[in-house]
């Protein structure tokens, strides 16, 4: 499966959309089908609000295929370039007046996704993320 | 994303069903805060009905934690299962709140 969108929130729900039915057609199993469905909103909505210095409408790609028993996600932009993963983890021993949102959602994919990188080629971000699936 | 609410004794149950993502999190925001405008004391968010959450929508039960606790009232959680329990356990939120897999096991413990 391969979608452009736009950098809109707006967009996502076209995103989750195409997602639902590619994991209904290939019959991804639901642990899957609900790790990609994070991974994409987390991922997409850091590009789509911290990628952009200016106010332009970009393309951003989201691909996804099974093979192998493997989910492979890649999701590139051409946004300022920006390594996600090299990013801080949360503090979850902080106390509730310390908790902050930040972080979380990076946290989250690498917890979700058993591989992730991060490339830059050609002024894009590249993120691919890969989840091993059940033998079938 | 749905948002309804109930009573049981003097606790205000907010039942939260569907998504809590990027597309539906801050409008649960707004709701949720509207409904603790009259510093309810004792607050129950009823996750049983919740299929799916992503940070922002972690975000949206932390905001209404903090505000519920600044006031000095008691908050807890209930009902997480399957996917959206696992996001509050790896999120560190099982320790940072009062969750519990059941909605009788919560509200014996309000005081």
């Amino acid at each position: 499966m391969r979608i452009e969108l736009n950098n809109q929130l707006g967009e996502m729900a076209n995103v989750m959309t195409a997602l639902a039915e590619f994991s209904s057609d290939v019959g991804l199993e639901m642990e899957a089908a609900q790790a990609a469905e994070l991974v994409l909103d987390e991922l997409l909505n850091n590009i789509i609000t911290h990628a952009y210095l200016d106010a332009d409408q970009h393309t951003i790609i989201v691909e996804l295929c099974v093979s192998k028993n493997v989910l492979k996600i890649v999701i590139s932009d051409d946004g300022i370039p920006f390594n996600p993963f090299k990013q801080k983890d949360p503090d979850l021993e902080s106390s509730l007046s310390e908790r902050e949102g930040g972080g979380m959602g990076v946290f989250l994919v690498k917890n979700f996704m058993d591989e992730y990188s991060y490339q830059r080629l050609e002024q894009r971000n590249i993120v691919t993320l890969v989840k091993f699936l059940a033998e079938s | 994303m749905n948002i309804r609410t109930r009573n049981i004794d003097a606790i205000l149950a907010i039942d939260i069903t569907g998504k809590l993502d990027t597309q539906t999190s801050e409008l649960a925001s707004e709701e949720v805060m509207k409904l603790l405008d009259s510093n309810p004391a004792k607050v129950l968010l009823s996750l049983a009905s919740l299929e799916f959450i992503t940070s922002v929508g972690l975000l949206v039960i932390l905001r209404a934690a903090k505000h519920v606790r600044a006031y000095g009232g008691n908050l807890k959680v209930s009902g997480a299962r399957g996917v959206v329990k696992e996001v509050l356990e790896i999120s560190g939120f099982d320790s940072l709140l009062d969750l519990y897999d059941d909605e009788e096991q919560a509200v014996s413990f309000f005081q």
